[in-house]
């Protein structure tokens, strides 16, 4: 290329450049807000698509055992209700009051809403390809023939990448139905309903759905401590939520954590936490390190942040976990809430917004340093770095407060009766000021001087993780002292890995695929979790039909 | 059949019967066929025939070097004695450069073109004295470049940097670096003008004083031929046509062939009015070489028996240093007598 | 150095700058058209709108594109960089101080393996022509190019490290070794040797072997196929012809002349096969968790990430413009007809 070309095509771009910008061509711009709903001309006959008899056909049309057995053979668990099985007042209204699946139900509802097999309900149902594995597609397609199946729908699947696909449905317009998947932040109903189903949270996740019945409910059964009021609350709630279907909950897929013969203490309950301090070897172990005081564990995951007040996302939640101890935390493999860093169960306020919690009085940080109610005044002045945990504890919490060095008391925006199950989050877990400054995130700090039954020595990014038993420990020490957590890039060589034996335990994230293939290796264990991973599909209360 | 005066101790080649087969798509063709001649201790052999008449293929055939699709289908070179047709491998690769050495046409692209001079020799004698330290061969690739007149500075030239009168003397020099006893100049000079070719010839000749080298001098232009060779051996479609000192072949050409070969020689000092004489015919094709003599559609002087039979090379009557293949000069003929 | 080469050189190194320069601009602007956001991409839709737009407005992607794209080229010049929009922000030259030597650790030995291998087969194979040898070799270069690397790599896998036992399978060291290593420059092969630290370095060299054999021979076939005809065609030169007559064995006139002499096209080829080198290391670096920027970059795209994305297609472009001007002057070195 000539001299002379090469500048024209430089001064092209950078005229390129400055007309783009010109145009103030950022994402933002772009967003509608989403009260304004239809276009500015248009006249004012636009209307939601969705009715209750609506949604209420798709929850009757389809059929969870099938599409499970079909896609997964098996494997994945029906949800028929938003709230997992293993959960404190957990019920099943979508089975109740549609069964399995009840086709009759669903023609009979499309017929009155005024659809023949002439006039068909058309709808576009759209899902990602590939950020739920490539089963999705799948998934959808089964689905299509499902709700087909009552000879009064048309389904026309559509799929966009997530990055566009999260920003589609944030937006709130563009889809009429989709599909999402979610985890869990605690272990309790309300945070597998409010996000769906309350006017102030749902357009958060696309729902954009608002009933004063809905929030009311919900805000008597997540106010009340008492466990009573609490049970017969969620289950009411379950039979009005299968009647107006927010959402419609689809199944759950399990985990899989592989591991060589003579690991025992593998345990892993409906909390879904991976506990590493009873973790042992027993006879016929043959450990990866040579040693039975090195354990080694293997992960696809990756290290997001180890910032208490900042980590959101699930290893990095189970790092902080093991090393470092929540106000309250659950026994091993189950869901029973016991005592953590807390040296009682915390007293509630009478109008159940103040919690106050003693803390003991041997906590220690793993180099010694005393930790106090202080440390705890601290993690909530963190909050305010907007670490992307932050919104999760800023929506429950107004304020905390110390009277002495181990009284920490919670003063709540309303009564929550799940507090307590949310003081077993990591964003409970007490950062050390040396490594975690109030004013600033550390997501990747050097070591971790926890309170939990291990520290963190040393991070390799990309290649391990190297924790070491607390000496400072409040607890039950650890049984293996040292735990390498080894970052792999793919799960086949991680079942290459542990099927080979250069790792003790392959956990997140093995995949049904080489799950299958291990389970019939020699020497290795493979143990199927019953997940909190929820597929469901939302229905956008958002999306106008009419008009024009 | 054969007869020609040959052995004793001042007979370095000797070459019995030799034929070259090219093994085309359209059949065989017969490159060199049948000849016979034998090489003198310390001669320049000139070795003249027109293109593709098989001359430089007979100077490959020497060193064993005709390459797939070609072979030395039959016959016996024996070099010094020695039956070279036996050699293996090894042994031959040995003979190459050491006894028998070749200086190609083009030496630009003769010479490795990454390959400095001084290197190109130093290979060449380590390759067949592995013993000799390089200080050594260094030494003697100077002397050897001065004494063929090329500055010793020039000996870490690239060949690129050379002009072409020293590239052939590179060349030269790479032929004699191992005291080769026979040097086969495969058009050595065809690529150079007439000034830088006196020069080379030149040199050529003092070699040949020197050292007692024998040169094989294979090449089209039958001037040079009379100018430095001993004796001259004439080939017409792979086949030799006439062999004999130089001067007397010159002077009394026996063959028709040679005749007509010196006639179209164009003389320096060529009257205005004189036509250039041209040689009727083509040269025939070798897969299908004419019956009989080879030469006898182009002969001038054809007999009936020419397109019968295959005459043989032969001593011309008087004198046995002067061999002919033709049937003019042979019995069983019932024509006209040679002329003497 | 001759003036003129000087000049040469300073002109292509100054010809990389613009280069490198639409690249990013044009990276820069791909980026910011492909649809997706890097906030909502990585936060997913847990996170509020609210708090969306503000970490949004904290990163600075509310600015006017020119103010971005022009922080970004002073930042660049400056070697900054600055955080990974996402996933921790970590500072990327921190991140690229890291993965870069790990990918250079890779890298480095399946070039050399893929150059040396690749071409001393085509060599054999053009000196074998038309046996069997020639055949095997052909086949193998079309095989080793067609398999997808990260079939190859668990193939790999699978054979010689779950099967056999023969190495370890996946990573940069053993897990215990790594807990004690302290890397300085993070190339761990230098700072092992540096440290004395010879379990280590065992551990790295075998931990280095699959995956740089695998990446390796992917690259490996057309170096083979290169080397092969251009072998062939230099075998047919007329410098391979006279150093046979000189007695040159056939190994040194193929390895020693004719290979010496197609090096210009294979040099060209090493810095074509660079870029695409950097792109095998992606799929290799993930099948052995090879903690590099291959596996960094594509990371980053899917998350959208642009500071990083920019950066790591940046420094990538550097690499190439650089291995590109050594070729440009490595040509001088290799042949000397090449003039500035």
């Amino acid at each position: 290329m000539s001299r002379k070309s090469l500048y024209s095509l430089f001064a092209a771009l950078v005229v390129l450049a400055m007309v783009l910008s010109g145009c103030g061509g950022t994402p933002e711009a772009t967003v509608a807000p989403t009260a304004e709903v239809p276009a500015v001309e248009e006249p004012a006959e636009a209307r939601p698509l969705w009715t209750p008899e609506l949604k209420q056909a798709f929850a009757a049309a389809i059929d969870r055992e099938v599409i499970v057995d079909r896609v997964f053979e098996g494997r994945n668990t029906p949800a028929y209700h938003m709230v997992p099985a293993g959960y404190p007042y957990a019920t099943e209204p979508f089975l109740d009051k549609y069964g399995t699946r009840d086709l009759e139900m669903a023609k009979a509802l499309l017929t009155d809403a005024g659809y023949t097999e002439a006039n068909p309900f058309v709808v576009d149902l759209w899902y990602p390809p590939e950020h739920y594995g490539t089963t999705t597609a799948d998934v959808m397609q089964v689905i299509k023939e499902q709700l087909e199946e009552t000879g009064l729908m048309q389904v026309n699947l559509q799929s966009q990448n997530w990055a566009e696909y999260v920003n589609a449905f944030v937006e709130g317009e563009a889809y009429p139905v989709f599909m999402l998947g979610w985890f869990p932040d605690f272990v309790d109903p309300d945070t597998w309903l409010t996000p769906f189903s309350s006017c102030i949270q749902s357009p958060d996740n696309g729902v954009n759905y608002c009933d004063e019945k809905m929030d009311e409910l919900l805000l008597k059964a997540a106010a009340s401590s008492d466990p009573a009021v609490r049970e017969a609350t969620y289950a009411e709630i379950g039979v009005y939520y299968a009647e107006q279907v927010p959402t419609l909950p689809l199944f759950f897929e399990p985990e899989f954590i592989t591991y060589r013969d003579g690991v025992e203490g593998v345990t892993i309950g409906a909390p879904f936490e991976f506990n590493y301090n009873v973790l042992s070897f027993g006879a016929g172990a043959s450990p990866a390190s040579g040693n039975t005081d090195t354990i080694i564990i293997g992960t696809t995951d990756e290290v997001n942040s180890l910032d208490p007040q900042d980590a959101y996302a699930t290893h990095d939640w189970e790092i902080l976990k093991n090393t470092g101890l929540t106000l309250l935390q659950y026994t091993p493999g189950t869901a029973d809430l016991v005592l953590g860093a807390a040296a009682a169960f915390p007293e509630v306020s009478d109008d159940g917004k103040t919690f106050t919690f003693t803390l003991r009085d041997d906590l220690r940080f793993a180099d010694g340093t005393p930790v106090t109610s202080a440390d705890y005044v601290r993690m909530w002045d963190r909050f305010a770095n907007e670490g992307q945990v932050s919104g999760l504890i800023q929506i429950y919490v107004e304020s905390v407060e110390a009277p002495d060095d181990l009284t920490v008391v919670y003063h709540l925006k309303d009564s929550f009766g799940f507090f307590d199950a949310l003081t077993a989050t990591a964003p409970f877990v007490p950062a050390h000021p040396d490594t975690f400054p109030t004013d600033s995130i550390v997501a990747f700090p050097d070591k971790i001087d926890g309170t939990g039954p291990y520290r963190m020595v040393s991070l390799t990014s990309g290649q391990q993780m190297v924790l070491a038993a607390n000496p400072e420990y409040s607890g039950e020490p650890a049984i293996i002292p040292n735990v390498i957590i080894r970052y792999f890039a793919d799960p086949t060589t991680m079942s290459n890995a542990v099927e080979k034996g250069e790792i003790d335990v392959a956990w997140r994230t093995l995949g049904p695929v080489e799950a299958t293939r291990l389970q019939d290796v020699a020497g290795l264990n493979v143990v199927k979790i019953d997940a909190p991973t929820l597929r469901y599909l939302v229905f956008n209360m958002n999306y106008m039909v009419g008009g024009e | 059949m054969v007869t020609t005066p040959g052995g004793g101790k001042d007979t370095l080649v000797q070459i019995r019967d030799l034929s070259v087969t090219y093994h085309t798509r359209l059949g065989p063709l017969s490159a060199v066929s049948g000849v016979s001649f034998d090489i003198r201790r310390g001669e320049i052999l000139g070795l003249v025939g027109e293109s593709g008449c098989g001359k430089s293929t007979l100077g490959r055939a020497l060193m064993r070097m005709v390459a797939p699709p070609a072979e030395i289908s039959q016959g016996q070179l024996l070099f010094d004695g020695e039956d070279i047709m036996a050699y293996d491998g090894e042994k031959m690769r040995d003979f190459r450069g050491r006894r028998v050495s070749m200086i190609f046409q083009d030496p630009l692209t003769s010479l490795n073109p990454v390959q400095r001079v001084d290197e190109h020799v130093v290979e060449a004698i380590q390759v067949h004295e592995p013993q000799t330290t390089i200080r050594v061969a260094l030494n003697r690739a100077r002397t050897l470049i001065q004494t063929l007149g090329i500055r010793a500075n020039r000996l870490r030239d690239y060949p690129h940097q050379l002009s072409g009168g020293m590239r052939q003397r590179v060349m030269a020099g790479l032929g004699l670096v191992l005291n080769a006893d026979l040097i086969v100049a495969d058009e050595a000079t065809t690529s150079l003008d007439v000034i830088v070719e006196a020069k080379l010839l030149d040199e050529f000749k003092r070699l040949r004083d020197e050292f007692n080298l024998t040169i094989l001098l294979i090449t089209h232009n039958i001037a040079l031929v009379a100018q430095i060779a001993d004796r001259i051996a004439v080939m017409y479609a792979g086949q030799m046509a006439e062999v004999g000192d130089v001067v007397t072949v010159f002077d009394d050409p026996c063959h028709p062939y040679t005749e007509g070969l010196l006639r179209s020689v164009p003389n320096v000092k060529l009257n205005e009015r004189e036509v250039l004489y041209k040689m009727g015919g083509e040269p025939p094709n070798l897969t299908h070489p004419p019956m009989g003599c080879r030469f006898h559609p182009r002969c001038p002087m054809a007999m009936p028996i020419c397109s019968a039979e295959e005459p043989a090379l032969l001593p011309v009557v008087g004198d046995v240093e002067h061999l002919v293949h033709c049937w003019l000069h042979q019995p069983q003929t019932r024509g006209a007598e040679a002329q003497a | 150095m001759s003036a003129s080469f000087r000049n040469f050189v300073v002109a292509r190194v100054l010809l990389t700058v613009p280069m490198v320069l639409i690249l990013v601009t044009m990276v820069f602007f791909v980026m910011r058209v492909l649809p997706g956001d890097p906030i909502r991409s990585q936060l997913g839709p847990k996170v509020s709108e609210a708090q969306a737009e503000a970490i949004r407005e904290r990163l600075g992607l509310n600015r006017p594109l020119t103010v971005q794209y022009f922080d970004f080229l002073w930042r660049m010049v400056t070697l900054d960089f600055g955080n990974a929009l996402t996933q921790g922000e970590r500072p990327i030259r921190d991140e690229l101080s890291e993965l870069l030597p790990a990918t250079i650790e890779l890298t480095l030995p399946a070039m050399t393996l893929t150059a040396v291998v690749g071409v001393l087969s085509g060599a054999y194979a053009a000196q074998r022509r038309k046996r069997p040898a020639d055949y095997a070799i052909r086949v193998f270069s079309i095989v080793v190019y067609a398999i997808p690397v990260f079939f190859l790599g668990l193939m790999f896998q699978i054979i010689f490290s779950v099967r056999l036992g023969l190495f370890p399978l996946a990573g940069r060291m053993d897990a215990l070794l790594l807990r004690d290593f302290r890397p300085v420059t993070n190339f761990y092969v230098v700072d092992a040797i540096v440290q004395g630290n010879w379990p280590a370095l065992k551990s790295l060299l075998l931990h280095l072997v699959m995956p740089s054999v695998t990446l390796g021979l992917i690259l490996m076939g057309p170096f083979i196929r290169l080397t092969r005809v251009n072998m062939i065609e230099a075998l047919q030169a007329d410098y391979i012809t006279a150093g046979r007559a000189r007695g040159l064995p056939e190994r040194r006139l193929t390895y020693r002349h004719a290979l010496r002499n197609t090096f210009i096209p294979i040099l060209t080829l090493i810095g074509l096969q660079f870029a695409l080198l950097l792109a095998g290391a992606v799929l290799t670096e993930t099948t052995f968790s090879w903690p590099g920027m291959g596996r960094y970059l594509v990371k980053r795209i899917e998350l959208r990430d642009y500071n990083a994305v920019q950066s790591v297609i940046a420094v990538f472009a550097l690499a190439v413009g650089a291995i590109s001007v050594m070729v440009d002057v490595l040509y001088a070195f290799v042949d000397p007809r090449v003039r500035y």
